[in-house]
């Protein structure tokens, strides 16, 4: 029996026996070359578009002449371009390559009707350069997370449909019973996300709301961009790829399932903890922290569950590019959730909102965990889409070494500078009963922290350089033919 | 739109997605999803390709078969 030829008719409940669908491993990533590959080689360029505005985001801050003549290179529109291109360029497009690809191996199927999602990927693209090229012009939104010009967004959502109901039904035509616990993360990531992004364009830009509900919305939409979208693709491929490399299940299958409840129960709620100190109901903010601190039951679940499957095989996992990298991602997670925890106690907010600790903890979360998972999964996915192995060791090797080292003494120097920046705008005069520091002077005590930031970031490009290269050199060699080393390919020499 | 208003609008939306979340959490208890938990996370597994037990990545050019090409702890 043949494939059905309509979408109509491949979502037809009954048009589908199992027999003609189901796919060997190798044939589902063939099946995903071209997709994969599209959104790899996008996210790649994103993240070296977001290295460059980071590096100069990040050299203004220490050195504000560096290229201050231009309007377009200004501190507050290249930061902006920096956060849009590592967020929806770079993170978006790497989820799209890495969790659709995911999902397509558990639902054992070949993936169909590939335009819809291709199309989608085409018009993120170009909504993002437009977007980007908006803020660089000066036409960005004063809000945080949500800078892209208003023109753009229609595009973005538009566009996100389009991959979001192409995913919903990859998972519709799946040819497994069981739901593996990383399908339960990508769907909902891709169930939540659209509702995110409409709400918070409605509510923020389309239709404002007025006053407090607006800044409400806002850190909703910002902090549930990382804990509804970023946190469980991550999670979800942390969940297949430990497993599936070291060839071990998952050590406990049902906290797993916990876990997943858990975050879909607690994080959204989680978000307002930004607002501690504004003018915010009390209620509102109580609820923020509360949830913010249960996040610690799913936090401890992935924990347990990531480390013990590990244990024991450090060996193994220390010779898997791939493990490297999502293991580095997965003990971060449980780092950065649990000192989120800790800030949004009121006690500790006090010290740490509006200084630098609030970007060494975004830097910690967005970098040190998701990105780092998702390189370990772009580790393991290209050499199977393309059939060739990655052609240098060493520039994986340094790629990991540089990021790892680089973003962990980024998150340290700004954790130390930001505290110390929030004692000293604390702190109060005993004689006088007034600010015990000059603001200017606070400011001017952070600049070495600005100084070895910069340096850090050096060091995460020399990483995304050696990256960049790797993959380059990968798309462009030969496929493998009877090579003598059995690395990342499912079937050698084929 | 007053403060409460957002509120009511929130809490409306707020119980949608709860009940769907809910209806969803219904559905995988109907279909089974929660009966046999140890053989779901052995699901990722392939007998043919990818069987359970066995190591899929390695650095490239270092043979898993051949021992003396397997990198050392702390290389």
């Amino acid at each position: 029996m043949s494939f059905p030829s309509t979408l109509t008719e491949a979502m037809s409940p009954t048009a589908e026996p199992k027999s003609d669908l189901w796919a060997k491993l190798s044939e589902v990533d063939r099946s995903m070359k071209v997709l994969g590959v599209f959104f790899v080689v996008c996210a790649l360029l994103w993240l070296m578009a977001g290295t460059v505005f980071a590096l100069v985001a990040s050299i203004k801050m220490h050195n504000v002449d560096f290229l201050g003549d231009s309007e377009a290179w200004t501190w507050g529109r290249v930061r902006s371009a920096h956060l849009n291109a590592m967020i929806y360029g770079w993170a978006f497009n790497v989820s799209f390559a890495v969790a659709p690809w995911i999902m397509a191996r558990l639902c054992r199927t070949r993936v169909r009707f590939t335009n819809i999602f291709l199309f989608g990927g085409i018009f993120w693209n170009i909504g993002v350069t437009i977007g980007i090229y908006g803020i660089l012009a000066g036409h960005k939104v004063g809000v945080e997370w949500l800078e892209f010009p208003a023109y753009v967004t229609p595009v973005l959502a538009l566009a996100f449909a389009f991959i979001g109901v192409w995913v919903i039904l990859l998972f519709r035509w799946r040819q497994t019973g069981h739901v593996y616990v990383s399908q339960w993360y990508f769907l909902a990531a891709f169930f939540w996300l659209p509702w995110l992004y409409a709400m918070a364009q409605i509510m923020i830009v389309h239709e404002p709301a007025r006053g407090v509900v607006q800044a409400l919305t806002n850190w909703w939409f910002a902090h549930n961009v990382l804990g509804l979208w970023l946190t469980p693709i991550a999670v979800g491929a942390a969940y297949y790829l430990i497993p599936k490399v070291l060839g071990r299940p998952i050590y406990s299958y049902y906290l797993s399932v916990i876990g997943f409840w858990a975050l879909a129960l607690f994080y959204n709620w989680a978000g307002v903890h930004h607002l501690i100190g504004g003018p915010v109901p009390a209620w509102v903010i109580s609820a923020g922290t509360v949830a913010s601190v249960m996040m610690v039951i799913p936090v401890i679940v992935v924990a347990i569950n990531h480390h013990m499957t590990v244990v024991g095989l450090h060996r193994e996992g220390w010779a898997s590019p791939t493990i490297r990298f999502v293991v580095f991602g997965a003990i971060n997670y449980t780092a950065v959730s649990l000192l989120g925890s800790a800030m949004a106690l009121r006690s500790v907010n006090e010290i740490t909102h509006f200084t630098h600790f609030t970007v060494s903890h975004s830097h910690h979360g967005v970098y040190s965990f998701f990105t780092m998972i998702m390189f370990g999964g772009i580790y393991y996915m290209l050499p199977r889409l393309l059939n060739r192995e990655w052609p240098s060791a060493m520039l994986i090797s340094l790629h990991w070494w540089t990021t790892a080292v680089g973003v962990t003494l980024m998150v340290i120097v700004l954790a130390i500078g930001g505290f110390i920046q929030g004692m000293q705008l604390n702190a109060i005069d005993p004689e006088t009963e007034t600010a015990a520091f000059e603001f200017l002077d606070v400011m001017r005590g952070t600049i070495p922290y600005m100084v070895m930031r910069s340096m850090t970031g050096v060091l995460i490009t020399i990483g995304h350089v050696a990256f960049f290269i790797n993959i380059v050199w990968m798309l462009f060699r030969r496929p493998a033919e009877g090579s003598d080393s059995r690395p990342t390919l499912l079937t050698p020499g084929s | 739109m007053e403060f409460g208003g957002y509120i009511i609008l929130g809490a409306v939306f707020a119980g949608l997605l709860f009940l769907g979340a809910a209806a969803v959490l219904w559905w995988a208890y109907r279909d089974g999803q929660f009966n046999d938990l140890a053989a779901g996370s052995r699901t990722i597994f392939d007998e043919e390709e990818e069987p359970e037990g066995e190591q899929t990545d390695f650095f490239p050019k270092r043979d898993p078969e051949n021992p003396e090409k397997f990198p050392p702890r702390g290389e």
